[in-house]
């Protein structure tokens, strides 16, 4: 419902400023959809942003802000991009891609332990500190990729990583690797531990009522922490599947906002994560289209994130319009 | 020259003003909502819309005050539909705010492309002048670090003082102060609590659209693609950090302003541009972090009536 809202405003608000919007429309659907490349792009694109989306829930579900997926993201495929290049390789091809992996999801999850230990000592606002850290981890990946750990060639981006840790590919020279089912994984595995686990429990506890937790000894701080390390991981996890399976590489700006997308894409999933799948696959198919859409049409591939903002708005404000009849029934009481 | 001595030179001082004239617009923004009980998290949003409504009002009639007008209408606009969002319609604030920004990002990006014709950038237009006043003239350091300034420096300083006196000493100030701690005790006043909440969105969309115009107009004479790039979230950490007050805001803002001048004049001295650049959100972190647990007011980002659905 919401992404007919969204759909149909923000094209009457591009219509306005003199483009097509059915053009647009279109042409998404047609990169996204339109071929059998276009769905194996869509499904591509869809393994990032499951990711951090899933990074995102599982932050909210302990009542947590985590707005640091992108700088985790970030991160952890520069921790997977050194670690394929620098430490020597004792697994072969198919599994080699797990050691790197491992490290790029400890770099993840070593950010969110930073965020943590300040909530924990200094209980600092989580939400502002991991807003921040996503502006120094982009620089400092940055630098790392110009700087000391840039590869041969004039190209910002670190050495390319070994052969034997590559990700194996569903689909031969596409971007779809098995990264894919990790990220499947990784949904069930949450879904799994929060409402089939005691820990779990707790999250969801502290999450919806930090009062009754406190009644019943759940130390908040705990669950918090935990939170914390958790989401960093699962966001380290999406940038080392993004370099081992698709880039080979740590290259600059190597997320166009995957962080970001993740929050709508939880937002749309309902906050739960399977249905985050539902979310990250609409916000998967949006990105494999924008591409296309850039390259058609005279229409910039920015287009999709006025879509993505009236979506939010709309989805966490489910009454805009029974609120002004929320007014209405107001002043009739008064009545 | 040596290191020590560019730390306390008068053009650090003078980029530091500079650095801080937006940031400081935008936190005060931040602090009228965030006392009214509002939790603001869409100042990037904000702030890009403005700074191109600035350009773009300019590029299109020639006078930069037709722009800087322009710059409020939007931002009075957009700031007001945030506020229609978040209480009327009660929305989450923070997601909301996430949502704005993400609208701004791509709307402004379409602009270029439909106002310009080109990618990424606009045209240049001839913005706002530097202001100089005749008196520093004759004040060897004060022209220094003053005369680069332009006027919405000055008008930065006078909106800190008239928003302590609205604030802390009118009728209205201590409505909304309420209205931040317990809505409940001005809607007994029979004061309308989003009323109150509105009012201080719209003189915040005014703050916005100055910070804007300032970035645009006044310093780069342009707009370009995404270029607030987290001065607006740094806003929010130094309204937090200047406990919600004006004035210590405005403090916390010309400490950033600090880092941020120190940072540029140290580059192209051997260090990475990158690193450096981290400089001010470093500091943004550390302090926010030794600062502790900040109090905000208590009803801060929840709708009113609470429990009305």
């Amino acid at each position: 419902m919401s992404l007919i809202i969204a759909v149909v405003v923000g094209g009457i608000i591009v219509a306005c400023l003199g483009y097509k919007p059915l053009e647009a429309y279109r042409a998404l659907f047609k990169g996204a959809f339109g071929s059998g490349s276009g769905w194996v792009q869509t499904f591509a694109q869809f393994t990032p942003v499951m990711f951090t989306a899933l990074a995102y829930t599982i932050s909210m579900k302990a009542g947590i802000c985590n707005l640091g997926a992108e700088g985790q993201f970030l991160a952890g495929a520069m921790g997977a991009a050194l670690a394929g290049v620098y430490i020597p390789q004792i697994l072969p091809y198919p599994i080699g891609f797990v050691i790197p992996l491992i490290v790029g999801v400890a770099v993840g999850i070593g950010i969110g332990a930073i965020v943590a230990a300040l909530k924990y000592f200094f209980n600092s606002d989580i939400m502002l500190i991991s807003l921040m850290f996503n502006y120094v981890l982009t620089l400092v990946t940055n630098w790392m990729a110009k700087g000391p750990f840039q590869g041969e060639g004039v190209n910002p981006t670190t050495a390319p990583i070994d052969p034997s840790v590559y990700m194996p590919l569903l689909k031969k020279s596409s971007q779809l690797s098995i990264g894919f089912f990790i990220s499947l994984a990784v949904a069930i595995v949450l879904q799994y531990f929060l409402y089939r686990t005691s820990a779990g429990f707790e999250f969801r506890v502290v999450g919806s009522n930090p009062k009754v937790a406190r009644y019943n000894g759940i130390s908040s701080n705990k669950i918090l922490t935990r939170a914390l390390l958790i989401s960093g991981g699962i966001a380290g996890a999406g940038g080392a599947v993004m370099v081992l399976g698709v880039n080979h590489n740590f290259i600059i700006n190597l997320s166009p906002g995957y962080g970001w997308d993740g929050v709508a894409a939880s937002l749309l999933g309902g906050g739960e994560p399977l249905t985050t799948g539902i979310g990250a696959f609409i916000f998967g198919a949006m990105r494999a289209g924008s591409v296309y859409l850039g390259r058609k049409t005279s229409i910039p591939a920015d287009f999709i994130s006025v879509i993505e903002g009236i979506l939010i708005i709309f989805i966490v404000t489910p009454n805009i319009l029974k609120g002004l009849s929320l007014r209405n029934k107001k002043e009739e009481m008064k009545k | 020259m040596s290191i020590m001595s560019q730390f306390i030179s008068t053009g650090v001082f003078a980029a530091t003003f500079r650095m801080m004239t937006t940031v400081g617009f935008a936190a005060l923004a931040t602090l009228m909502a965030t006392k009214s009980g509002i939790m603001h998290m869409g100042q990037e949003g904000l702030m890009l819309l403005c700074a191109l409504a600035g350009v773009a009002g300019e590029y299109f009639s020639g006078s930069v005050l037709i722009g800087i007008l322009l710059a409020i209408v939007v931002g009075i606009g957009f700031n007001l539909l945030y506020a229609l969002f978040v209480t009327t319609c009660r929305g989450d604030h923070v997601v909301v705010g996430v949502g704005i920004n993400f609208f701004a990002s791509g709307i402004t990006a379409l602009m270029i492309m439909a106002f310009w014709k080109k990618a990424g950038q606009s045209d240049t237009v001839e913005g706002i002048a530097k202001l100089s006043i005749p008196l520093f003239k004759k004040i060897p350091v004060l022209d220094a670090v003053l005369g680069s300034q332009n006027v919405l420096f000055y008008i930065l300083i006078l909106a800190v003082v008239v928003l302590w006196i609205l604030i802390y000493k009118t009728p209205f100030g201590l409505q909304m102060r309420v209205a931040g701690e317990l809505p409940l005790a001005v809607a007994c006043t029979g004061k309308d609590v989003n009323k109150i909440r509105y009012s201080c969105m719209a003189i915040g969309g005014i703050l916005f659209a100055l910070a804007g115009a300032n970035i645009s107009l006044g310093q780069t004479k342009a707009f370009s693609k995404g270029m607030i790039s987290g001065r607006g979230f740094v806003a929010l950490a130094m309204c937090m950090l200047g406990r919600n007050h004006p004035v210590y805001a405005f403090f916390a803002c010309m400490m950033y302003g600090y880092t941020e001048a120190l940072q540029l004049r140290l580059q192209g001295q051997g260090a990475s541009n990158e690193l450096l650049q981290c400089i001010p959100y470093v500091f943004a972190i550390v302090v926010i972090a030794i600062s502790g647990s900040l109090r905000n007011p208590a009803a801060l980002g929840k709708p009113y009536p609470e429990d009305a659905n």
